[in-house]
């Protein structure tokens, strides 16, 4: 599974990084003077990545993830995406203040806690952001951002 | 610089000031997002009605400890306050999820608070010398510098050199995004306005670390919710005596870190990558002893950071990084003007500052270690509400800094590149230091060839950070072929 997702980021970075650097020459019409810095890099970067995959080729990757991280390495859930992402999407439909404490709201209640907490956990939410963003910091959040608010 | 009298600073506003900065700092600190050079620029409008010296003791304080706070969601989260916080994640997260967070956050704040003092200690013993000292570092030093840093963090986490240097590459690509400082000709923006200014690096940095912790402990894969957290007090204990079992690590992690931070540009994040990166020994199979340098190296190495960043900036007056920008900002604030003729005419500020340098690393540390019990109870709470907790913290951090929902968009797109990351070992911290440096790289090197032709590097200081690089990149599987072939 690693080894696949490996080939498939240096594949991706392999091919991202070169078309990125095409369109932006041949579209936006940028030469070297404003684009030879970062070909300078993307070319560092494909010999990089050139090594990486003769690692992985050769079997002599680091197959596994790096000492550090794989130290703390979770368990990387398709549910827990899909609440997250549903998280992200009431946001930005909502705005953070209504959305983040919905959200705070829904998932507590859906993952075991009372009713009652659920409902409490999503007014301190609410209370809490816009003490902290309103008052303490003076930032304005965008209410229903998707639709211009 | 003129002769100085300790009343001119040590007085009671000031120290009121900076008792006063510290919790706002630790609040500050602990929101991903929000701490360092954004707490400062929020706090300009409110210091500008004290007085010059308790306002500029109030924001350095709160600047300092703000740190610590960073330090404190990564040690718990793995959600760095800051891109100079990512230095200590993977070891003190690891240390946290083996069930010893009260030793990693006693580890990291009595470190950062020593590291502190080293700093201060650097701070009034360099500053005279450093206005002889800097002109000597020019364009090709400080590429080579910063270059020198990328590729120390490369080492960070792992052997894999090649993985942490693509991370940096990569990390350098994404940061040439945007208007290019020399032209002002905007590159891959692709036709999105929110590309014009670059990618964002709070809502990077929170999408990069947080999002994977998040995705894993939503899907039910909580491993802290069983921990059973016994023991805080001994846990401090052990913490306090693995920092005072290695006091000369403590004391070298500060000063390369004070000395890396009087660098103008690259002393604000990369001292504490090059440091760690330059110091943790192989620990062999002791995982613990490694974790607890992980902490210890970064955290005074960063603190003491502080001490060197103030160098230029007071006897130059050139900022090392963004939140010295902002206090010079301060300065003008306050109708000082800050430049080379600032130690003369303003010597009560400079011993202020030293002060509450020294101040707020004691009072903070004292603080921190009280608040300690309660701040490791935070991974206790139950999951159902501790997620959508750390998820509000995330997502307000990722939009807070410019009040742009777009952000949060970016900071989805990092969460699934840190998710990918991670699973495949690349390091995300080289992926954050990279970005940051890459304005400064191009920028550097763009001067260095227009004054010194492309053999640049070719200088007593530059050739010696070669050097350097080309030790950290080959040095380490030399040493092992050579023990190899060893009879």
């Amino acid at each position: 599974m690693n080894a696949r997702l490996e080939a498939s980021v240096l594949l991706a970075l392999g091919l991202g990084i070169p078309a990125a650097l095409l369109v932006d020459a041949f579209v936006f019409h940028h030469g070297l003077a404003v684009i030879g810095f970062p070909l300078a890099i993307a070319l560092v970067l494909e010999g990089l990545l050139v090594a990486l995959a003769w690692q992985l080729h050769a079997g002599r990757g680091d197959r596994r993830p790096l000492g550090g991280e794989a130290a703390h390495e979770q368990a990387i859930s398709p549910s827990g995406a899909l609440w997250l992402a549903g998280g992200v999407a009431v946001v930005l439909v909502m705005g953070p203040r209504l959305g983040l404490s919905l959200f705070a709201g829904v998932f507590a209640w859906r993952h075991g806690a009372r009713p009652w907490g659920s409902v409490l956990l999503a007014v301190g939410c609410w209370l809490a952001i816009e003490a902290l963003t309103r008052y303490a910091l003076g930032v304005s959040l965008p209410d229903f951002p998707l639709f211009g608010g | 610089m003129a002769t100085l009298n300790v009343g001119d600073f040590l007085n009671w506003s000031s120290f009121v000031a900076i008792v006063a900065a510290l919790p706002i700092g630790l609040i500050c600190g602990l929101l991903p997002g929000v701490g360092g050079v954004t707490m400062m620029a929020l706090m300009l409008p409110f210091i500008a009605t004290l007085d010059p010296l308790t306002g500029l003791c109030f924001l350095l304080a709160a600047h300092s400890i703000g740190y610590t706070g960073g330090s404190v969601t990564a040690v718990l989260f793995g959600i760095p306050g800051e891109p100079v916080n990512a230095a200590i994640v993977q070891d003190g997260y690891a240390l946290t999820q083996a069930g010893q967070p009260g030793r990693a956050i006693a580890i990291a704040v009595i470190a950062s608070g020593a590291g502190g003092l080293v700093g201060f200690v650097f701070l009034i013993a360099v500053l005279p010398l450093m206005r002889l000292l800097l002109p000597l570092i020019g364009s090709p030093e400080t590429f080579m510098l910063a270059l020198t840093g990328l590729v120390c963090a490369s080492r960070i986490g792992g052997n894999n050199v090649v993985k942490g240097l693509a991370a940096a590459a990569f990390g350098l690509f994404l940061g040439t995004v945007g208007y290019q400082d020399s032209s002002g000709v905007p590159r891959f923006w692709f036709g999105i306005d929110n590309l014009l200014d670059g990618i964002s690096l709070v809502p990077m940095v929170t999408g990069l670390f947080a999002g994977p912790e998040l995705v894993a402990h939503a899907g039910g894969k909580y491993r802290l919710q069983s921990m059973e957290l016994t023991g805080i007090g001994r846990q401090m204990l052990t913490g306090a005596r693995d920092v005072l079992k290695r006091p000369m690590l403590v004391l070298r992690s500060a000063l390369v870190g004070a000395c890396v931070g009087t660098v103008p540009g690259i002393g604000g994040v990369a001292a504490p990558f090059l440091t760690y990166a330059w110091l943790k020994r192989d620990t062999g199979d002791d995982k613990i002893a490694g974790h607890v340098e992980g902490v210890l190296i970064p955290e005074s190495s960063a603190n003491a950071k502080e001490g060197g960043n103030l160098v230029p900036t007071l006897a130059l007056g050139i900022p090392s990084g963004a939140s010295m920008a902002v206090l010079m900002a301060a300065f003008v604030v306050f109708g000082i003007d800050p430049g080379p003729g600032f130690m003369r005419d303003h010597a009560a500020l400079v011993g202020g500052f030293a002060f509450a340098l020294a101040a707020s690393n004691v009072l903070g540390a004292i603080m921190m270690l009280a608040l300690v019990p309660l701040l490791v109870r935070i991974v206790t709470v139950p999951p159902p509400y501790l997620v959508p907790i750390v998820f509000a913290f995330a997502t307000l951090g990722a939009i807070a800094v410019h009040g742009r929902a777009e952000d949060l968009v970016v900071a989805v797109i990092f969460a699934g590149i840190g998710v990918v990351m991670q699973r495949t070992g690349y390091n995300r911290a080289c992926l954050v230091l990279g970005m940051v440096l890459a304005p400064l790289l191009e920028k550097y090197f763009d001067i260095s060839v227009g004054a010194f032709g492309p053999l640049f590097f070719l200088r007593p200081i530059s050739l010696i950070l070669a050097a350097v690089i080309v030790l950290v990149i080959v040095g380490p599987s030399l040493a092992g072929r050579l023990r190899g072939a060893r009879p």
